[in-house]
């Protein structure tokens, strides 16, 4: 049957829409599939080999054993001096001092010192001309000085202002907020320490729109007093991705058109001894500096590769540092980075390898990819592959999968996603590459499960629909038969349906009809029926009862034997009371009922011989003189096939008419017909089949020499008896009755055995006979019709136009001689054909020795 | 549109009974022909089955709105032309049925053409050789197909014209309700015009006189009733070998209900 379009067409709706939607996901980057993209990148990632730690940096920690033994966090500032003090005389690269100093030491008793200090030298000042001994005045001074170093020893600001400045080579941080300042004011004063923290040399955006960079206003720098002396200060801001987790570090950030460097930037530069004047930065694109190279996504920030989860590097407690436990080598020619890790101090950021993870190993793992140069990067072409990608699965869903068988459907979007994922992960895990392949994934997934449940609820309700139709159909039906006085037909269309409400009515209504037709018996199964779903249904019980006693009584009074059938039983009419006869012959009783007549079972009482008496009825609608012709070509042709005397022939006793019926006896045969053999579960071995066709063939070939054509050769006119012998029935009459019903005609099934010249309304002879007889040959070896066109159209032109298949290809193991006999039987014109049943008995013979 | 419809059934000159039945349903606007065969007393058992079941099919589903389908829906046609057919598959296996139930039944079978005739247009069905002739415009044509062997030999081209009057299988149907389970309907729907004059008729009347001199016949006449009796006169006129039935019916443009009012009041007067 033809598909219904309207469920491709609604998949194909379905697909479209599922894939426009993640398409355009794709394009816009919706937060929704990103952040699941995200997760699937986090995965990749911590599935990535972890590098271990560069043994260029060293990470000093402001930890909880520093705190345990130094104090309360904010230290004096002078112990981070000493603290800088005492890794710069290990001789490192350079110092990055993770923590910001933005305001002035306040320091009451400096303040206090500095008060008295100053009443002191106004004192000083007051009374020094007072004063007359020299010894006086020395004494008063180096209590001034005194009070100097008292100032200088506790002016922490100084002395870490000191320390950074001998040290040389101590980077400090900056903060910037993220984003754009919403006006100038905003944005910050850029201050002289900022302006010698830029990037100079910066690649002009070649017009068009802007680069979407990372920018950031209103700097919070270090004090200027530190900053003046530091080796360089950068931001140590941290960019989160849309789900808060911490993937990327932004080596610059854009402020009022300048761009910093990042604090990692600075200590890498400084590390190679390096300006930040030969940084060179090319917006969106790359950072370069000596041989150093830094990819840059869209908005200025690198992916960071981390080395490992939280604490690969090794934290080195500053208590270690300042009780100098650690050997100075640790830290020789190394990069130091001092940071929090202290509970309750650090900052703690969630990254792909981990959560609480402190940003100081950010930093850490930051300044290791750009020394060793390694990093995750979305490659350039990654856009056009997840595009082409993302096109490919949206064909796949949205036309071949609605297309496929479930099975197939579930393996091709299997492979789909194989196909995606395995490379996608092996070029991160193994490459550093980042090609999104959250977006082709949810596509196929999410089409595929939307197809196939559509389709399966789709055939669930159709499933539905088909049984509860046939449970209105039944119901239909019944009625329909009840309507027709078809009482039983109705019960039993009714007992297929569920016994609810409106069956027990509908069942209810049935019995009340067997009872006006006095069928007590099939009323009482009708009750009962209702029975087993409903005991008390109206007052069946009741019915039930009375019923049977009325069914006793009627089997008592019962008249034997009686007999129901009406219409076409002339011969009983009016002989009710005597033996039936139909011209010499006693009926004795009904053998079988076809559409054209009744056969009896009959007996010629002069010989004491059983018959089959087969009668028919003439429609006595055809004009007089016209039935007188058709009678007299009827009992023609009975005569001749009288006439014939041949032990493979039906033999004819007699033809007469009685009653208005005309009717023929004929041997009485015990046996059945062929059709059943055809089929292909009951087909005869070859040998049997050639057996029996062998002497079929022989009586064709008697018959035909006497003249005989039988006009309708077919396996339900060839009777195989109980004893093995052969019989073809039905010589010549079955035609003539066929043409003689001239008004309502007789229903015929399909004229498969017809030959080519019947089929043309032609004048047919024996060799009609053979073609007919080839059909039935080729039926009864391979249980197929040669020619099965499923219209009477197709048929007709198949018989008279179209070659019949090769009967090898339906079954092989046929021997070839008989392949030659079919074809031969089957010839289109009746001169090629076999020309007479002695040629087929020949060569059916010749081939039973070969099967043999 | 409106009926005027008019049916008439006879058994002919010839047989003894009469195989052929007929509906007409003017509310629902349904018509219907049915010409049993299958020798004995079965053609007139199949052919009122399936007048019976198709008429209650069809009312079931316009009055009562059950609208499920038996058979095969063809998506090429209305719903009313659907339900049509479905009617006709299910007297099919009601005929179908009760034929290999009851053995006295066994080999029955009828043919059918059925009308539904709706607000501007009309659906049609048909199975076996019975006919429906259109008159429109002074036209007459024959819009069923004969479902009989000749037929489809004739429009092979196998035969010509003249043999398949003579055939030998002219009478033999190649379609049926009854004797299978499964059966192919005709499906056919068309616009209605004022005025169309719709003749469904059993092979009684068509296998006696041909076209010509049917339409010959009743070319000028106007009411149904008349060109009923005329045909089944002509059939019997001709032989009267089989039975013959005539349904005939005149479909009218509704008018609207201003109208209808003033013609209905004009005439009221005019009495």
């Amino acid at each position: 049957m033809k598909k219904k379009p309207s469920f491709i067409s609604s998949d194909l709706i379905i697909g479209l829409i599922i894939s426009l939607v993640v398409i355009i996901g794709f394009l816009v980057q919706l937060s929704f599939f990103e952040s699941l993209e995200y997760k699937f990148y986090d995965f990749r990632a911590k599935l990535r080999k972890s590098k271990g730690p560069s043994n260029k940096i060293v990470v000093v920690t402001i930890d909880d054993q520093s705190i345990a033994n130094i104090g309360r966090w904010p230290w004096p500032r002078a112990y981070i001096a000493e603290l800088i003090d005492k890794i710069s005389s290990a001789n490192p690269k350079v110092i990055g001092l993770n923590i910001l100093f933005t305001e002035q030491d306040r320091n009451a008793g400096l303040d206090e010192i500095r008060r008295l200090k100053a009443d002191f030298a106004s004192l000083l000042f007051k009374t020094q001309s007072k004063l007359k001994s020299t010894k006086d005045r020395e004494l008063l001074s180096s209590f001034l000085q005194n009070i100097n170093i008292a100032e200088a020893s506790i002016d922490n600001d100084t002395i870490l202002y000191e320390s950074i400045a001998d040290s040389k080579i101590v980077v400090l941080p900056m903060f910037f907020t993220l984003g754009k300042p919403l006006s100038e004011d905003q944005a910050g004063e850029e201050t002289p320490v900022l302006s010698t923290n830029t990037i100079t040399s910066v690649v002009k955006e070649s017009g068009k729109t802007p680069i979407p960079v990372l920018e950031g206003f209103m700097p919070v720098t270090p004090l200027d007093l530190f900053s003046e002396v530091s080796a360089g200060i950068g931001h140590s801001n941290l960019v989160s991705d849309s789900d808060g987790v911490i993937r990327r570090m932004s080596p610059v950030i854009k402020c009022n058109n300048k761009y910093y460097p990042s604090f990692a930037l600075q200590l890498v530069s400084l590390y190679l001894g390096l300006n930040l004047d030969k940084v060179n930065l090319n917006p969106g694109k790359e950072l370069s500096f000596g041989n150093a190279k830094i990819p840059l996504s869209s908005n200025n920030s690198m992916l960071i590769d981390f080395s490992g989860p939280t604490q690969t590097y090794q934290y080195n407690s500053v208590y270690d540092v300042l009780a100098e436990k650690i050997p100075p080598e640790v830290f020789k020619d190394k990069i130091i980075l001092v940071g929090y890790m202290a509970t309750g101090l650090t900052d703690l950021n969630v990254v792909p390898v981990g959560q609480n993870f402190p940003s100081t190993e950010i930093i850490a793992n930051s300044i290791q990819n750009i020394l060793e140069q390694k990093f995750i990067m979305q490659p350039s072409w990654s856009f056009t592959v997840e595009l082409v990608t993302l096109i490919i699965c949206a064909l796949f869903i949205t036309i071949l999968l609605p297309k496929m068988k479930a099975k197939w459907g579930a393996i091709f979007t299997a492979i789909l996603l194989i196909v995606v994922l395995v490379p996608s992960v092996y070029l991160f895990i193994y490459n550093g590459l980042w090609i999104k392949i959250f977006y082709p994934m949810f596509l196929l997934l999410f089409g595929y499960i939307v197809i196939t449940s559509k389709r399966f609820l789709l055939t669930e309700k159709r499933k539905e629909l088909v049984e509860a139709e046939s449970i209105e159909t039944n119901k239909m039906l019944g009625l329909s038969f009840q309507g027709q006085g078809m009482l039983d037909l109705a019960f039993e269309k009714f007992r297929k349906c569920p016994v609810d409400d409106a069956v027990k009515d509908l069942l209810y209504n049935l019995g009340l009809d067997f009872e006006r037709k006095r069928q007590f018996n099939k009323a009482v199964s009708v009750y009962e029926h209702i029975k087993t779903a409903d005991q008390k249904f109206k007052d069946i019980e009741e019915r039930i009862k009375t019923l049977k006693a009325a069914s006793e009584g009627m089997v008592v009074n019962a008249p034997g034997g009686k007999r129901s059938k009406g219409g076409d039983t002339v011969i009983m009419e009016g002989l009710a009371n005597q033996v039936p006869t139909l011209g010499r012959y006693e009926i004795i009783k009904e053998l079988g009922h076809g559409a054209m007549g009744t056969v009896y079972l009959g007996k010629d009482p002069k010989i004491n011989r059983m018959v089959a008496i087969k009668t028919v009825r003439f429609d006595d609608d055809i004009p007089e003189n016209e039935m007188k012709a058709v009678k007299e070509r009827f009992f023609r042709e009975a005569e001749s096939a009288g006439n014939l005397s041949h032990p493979n022939i039906i033999r004819i006793f007699d033809a007469g008419e009685d009653y208005d019926v005309s009717y023929i006896a004929m041997e009485l045969l015990e046996g059945e017909d062929l059709k059943n053999y055809c089929e292909k579960v009951n087909l005869f071995p070859i040998k049997e089949v050639v057996n029996i066709l062998t002497r079929v063939a022989d009586g064709l070939d008697y018959a035909h020499k006497l003249g005989v054509v039988h006009r309708d050769i077919k396996p339900a006119n060839i009777m195989l008896l109980k004893d093995g012998s052969v019989r073809i029935t039905d010589f010549g009459i079955a035609r003539v009755m066929a043409s003689s019903k001239t008004q309502t005609g007789t229903v015929l099934g399909t004229p498969s055995y017809m030959s080519p010249e019947q089929v043309a309304g032609k004048k047919v002879d024996g060799r009609a006979d053979l073609f007919s007889f080839g059909v039935m040959l080729f039926e009864m070896l391979s249980g197929e019709k040669p020619f099965n066109g499923d219209s009477i159209a197709t048929l007709i032109y198949q018989i008279a136009n179209e070659k019949h298949p090769d009967i090898k290809s339906i079954r092989p193991e046929i021997p070839d001689c008989l392949v030659t006999v079919i074809d031969k039987a089957l010839q289109k014109d009746p001169n090629n054909r076999y020309q007479n049943g002695k040629e087929i008995v020949d060569d059916l013979t010749a081939c039973m020795s070969q099967i043999q | 549109m409106k009926l005027v419809v008019a049916g008439l059934t006879d058994v002919g000159m010839k047989r003894q009974n009469n195989e052929d039945n007929l509906s007409i349903d003017e509310e629902i606007k349904l018509l219907i022909v049915c010409d049993g065969a299958g020798g004995q007393a079965t053609g007139e058992v199949a052919s009122k089955i399936a007048v019976d079941v198709i008429l209650d099919q069809v009312r079931r589903s316009i009055l009562k709105k059950e609208r499920s389908i038996f058979g095969e829906k063809n998506p090429n046609f209305s719903d009313e032309t659907n339900q049509l057919a479905s009617s006709i598959r299910f007297a099919n296996q009601v005929i179908f049925e009760a034929a290999k139930k009851y053995p006295q039944n066994s080999g029955m079978a009828t043919t059918v053409v059925a009308v539904l005739v709706k607000e501007d247009n009309f659906v049609f069905c048909n199975v076996g050789d019975s006919r429906i002739y259109l008159i429109r415009e002074g036209q007459f044509t024959q819009i069923t197909n004969d479902h009989s062997l000749v037929m489809e030999q004739l429009r092979r081209g196998l035969i010509t014209k003249e043999q398949a009057e003579k055939s030998e299988y002219k009478n033999i149907l190649v379609r049926a309700l009854g004797p299978s389970q499964a059966v192919e309907v005709d499906l056919n729907e068309m616009p209605a015009k004022d005025g169309d004059l719709l003749i469904l008729c059993s092979d009684g009347l068509t296998h006696t006189a041909n076209d010509k001199q049917i339409y010959e016949l009743i070319k000028n006449d106007e009411d149904p009733v008349e060109i009923c009796k005329k045909l089944v006169k002509l059939a019997n006129d001709m032989g009267g070998a089989d039975n013959t039935t005539v349904v005939v019916a005149k479909l009218l443009k509704e008018e609207g209900l201003v109208k209808n009012f003033i013609s209905f009041m004009r005439n009221k007067y005019a009495s």
